[in-house]
């Protein structure tokens, strides 16, 4: 990075210590007491530290060193919004305190993790597991174990765990991509769950989402065309594919880049998702899921994001074709513009109220903000290797 | 896994064999071999070997390259394999896995070169851009 971006970093990061160390020692100049409402945290993927951010100023506030490999690293927040968890790839969970801007726990609770979620009462937080296996279960206050979920199947090997998101009831949910099942395990009796295990969901889930009502889970399959869904309300009738055969035999072109699967791009009646090795995003009916639209795009879609309004989703593309960014119209259901903000855009994060449109440009060390209605750049921030962009209006939402 | 590492070997034997008539038969690859940097995809323009093999091979493999989606690939862990076979994986991918083939993207040279790069460890040890 350069040097005048890290001076820029260094200096906005002072301040809050400053505020911090003002209100411990209940000094006579005692700032104003600030809530974390507005407050976000944007993962510097490459040096094991996370930038704690003002999304009002624009500003980074902070940066907190110390958590280790944070590729494809996650956060879920506490209730109260004061208190974050990330969640990183070399198993490590870490829960920061956003309004000290400093580490409170850690546990290093795994070899290899992709993600994790907190339960709808706060109490739980889980973490989804490569190696080994399963899911790891610990108290959100200490980060004390709770419980282990080993991703057992066929003869007793372990699954890759993907895709786990908290559901109403105290439910975890979650896809084991070697096994090709979805298990959800129930805490509402205690700490010991109840697991239900659906078998035969497709080949190869890649990731998981849940509609933001929390009703419906929905796996995204490599291993072939489709999505596993699964109702909530009726887990005892199993999995149903959706989009079967989307590719329509059609040869996949090479995936360098996993699509990701978020509960952001439900609008009204229509899901938009990403297809697999396809520069396509797939529309469906949420009524009884049949295929609405394929909507052809600039590359393979990595994460599709609709603001809250619900008027336009914004997509940005697999390497290599990773510096662009293209905005759905969701009444035509067609792109209706097309951006190149910078080099390596991994992650799309709109502001609570969705006037925004946060995206993380890694190969240029920096973060764009741009006007989500007029889709003009309104700020540039200096931030090393950016990845994930998590706003603490996330701790409200299921499956987030 | 045996019977996966015996379809694997028997499908290096395939790959591996016309790469390396490559690599016999167009010596000094390094510089004819490479794709003029203007005409790369933007993602890939002004960017090192190692920077793409830290940030894009490891959204699957990590940024450490010790493993997520994909296998662990530090020195260490591919000490058993060599180049050619590397490059061959690299190149063609692993059907029936997440792993693409990268031959669009990159020439036989700088395959050669990621692997090479892999095997030695070295990757991990930079952080240039």
């Amino acid at each position: 990075m350069t040097r005048y971006a890290r001076a820029a970093a260094m200096a906005f990061r002072a301040w809050p210590l400053l505020l911090a160390a003002a209100l411990l020692g209940g000094c006579a100049t005692t700032p104003a007491p600030r809530g974390t409402g507005d407050l976000g945290l944007i993962v510097q993927r490459a040096d094991g530290r996370v930038s704690l951010v003002d999304a009002s100023e624009r500003a980074e506030l902070a940066e907190i060193d110390g958590l280790g490999d944070l590729s494809h690293a996650s956060a879920v927040f506490s209730r109260d919004e004061r208190f974050a968890y990330v969640f990183g790839r070399d198993g490590a969970l870490t829960k920061v305190d956003l309004l000290r801007g400093r580490i409170v726990a850690r546990v290093q609770q795994a070899g290899n993790s992709i993600g994790g979620a907190i339960s709808g009462d706060g109490r739980l937080v889980a973490v989804s597991n490569y190696e080994p296996g399963g899911v790891r279960v610990f108290d959100a206050r200490t980060l004390e174990p709770v419980a282990r979920i080993p991703a057992r199947y066929g003869d007793g090997e372990r699954a890759r765990v993907v895709g786990l998101v908290d559901a109403p009831g105290e439910r975890f949910v979650f896809s084991l991509y070697e096994a090709g099942e979805i298990w959800i395990a129930d805490f509402s009796g205690g700490d010991e769950p109840s697991i239900t295990r659906i078998r035969g969901v497709g080949r190869k889930p890649y990731d998981g989402l849940i509609t933001p009502e929390g009703r419906y889970y929905i796996a995204g399959l490599f291993g072939e065309d489709g999505l596993a869904l699964v109702d909530l309300w009726h887990p005892e009738r199993g999995a149903r594919e959706i989009l079967a055969g989307y590719g329509r035999g059609e040869k996949r072109l090479p995936v360098y880049k996993m699509p990701h699967l978020e509960g952001w791009a439900m609008v009204d009646d229509y899901a938009l998702l990403p297809a697999v090795g396809r520069h396509e995003v797939l529309v469906v009916d949420r009524d009884d899921w049949h295929e609405v639209a394929r909507i052809p795009v600039h590359g393979q879609p990595v994460f599709v994001m609709a603001g809250p309004d619900g008027r336009e989703a914004w997509v940005n593309f697999a390497f290599p074709r990773n510096d662009t960014v293209q905005v759905i119209d969701m009444d035509t259901l067609k792109v209706d513009d097309t951006l190149t903000p910078g080099r390596g855009v991994l992650h799309i994060a709109f502001s609570a109220r969705g006037e925004e449109v946060w995206l993380s440009l890694r190969d240029d060390d920096a973060v764009a903000v741009y006007d989500a209605d007029t889709h003009e750049p309104l700020a540039r921030l200096p931030v090393p290797r950016p990845s994930g962009i998590f706003f603490t209006d996330r701790a409200d939402r299921i499956g987030l | 896994m045996l019977i996966r590492n015996s379809a694997f070997l028997r499908r290096l034997r395939r790959t591996a064999f016309p790469l390396l008539l490559i690599a016999v038969t167009v010596p000094a690859l390094s510089a004819a071999g490479t794709p003029a940097d203007a005409e790369r995809p933007a993602a890939l323009r002004g960017r090192s070997l190692g920077s793409i093999v830290r940030e894009d091979c490891g959204a699957c493999h990590g940024l450490r390259l010790t493993g997520g989606l994909g296998p662990d690939i530090t020195a260490s862990a591919l000490s058993g394999r060599d180049v050619g076979a590397l490059a061959a994986t690299i190149e063609h991918g692993r059907p029936g896995t997440a792993m693409p083939p990268f031959g669009p993207l990159f020439s036989p040279a700088e395959i050669r070169a990621i692997a090479r790069g892999l095997k030695s460890g070295r990757y991990l040890q930079e952080n240039d851009r």
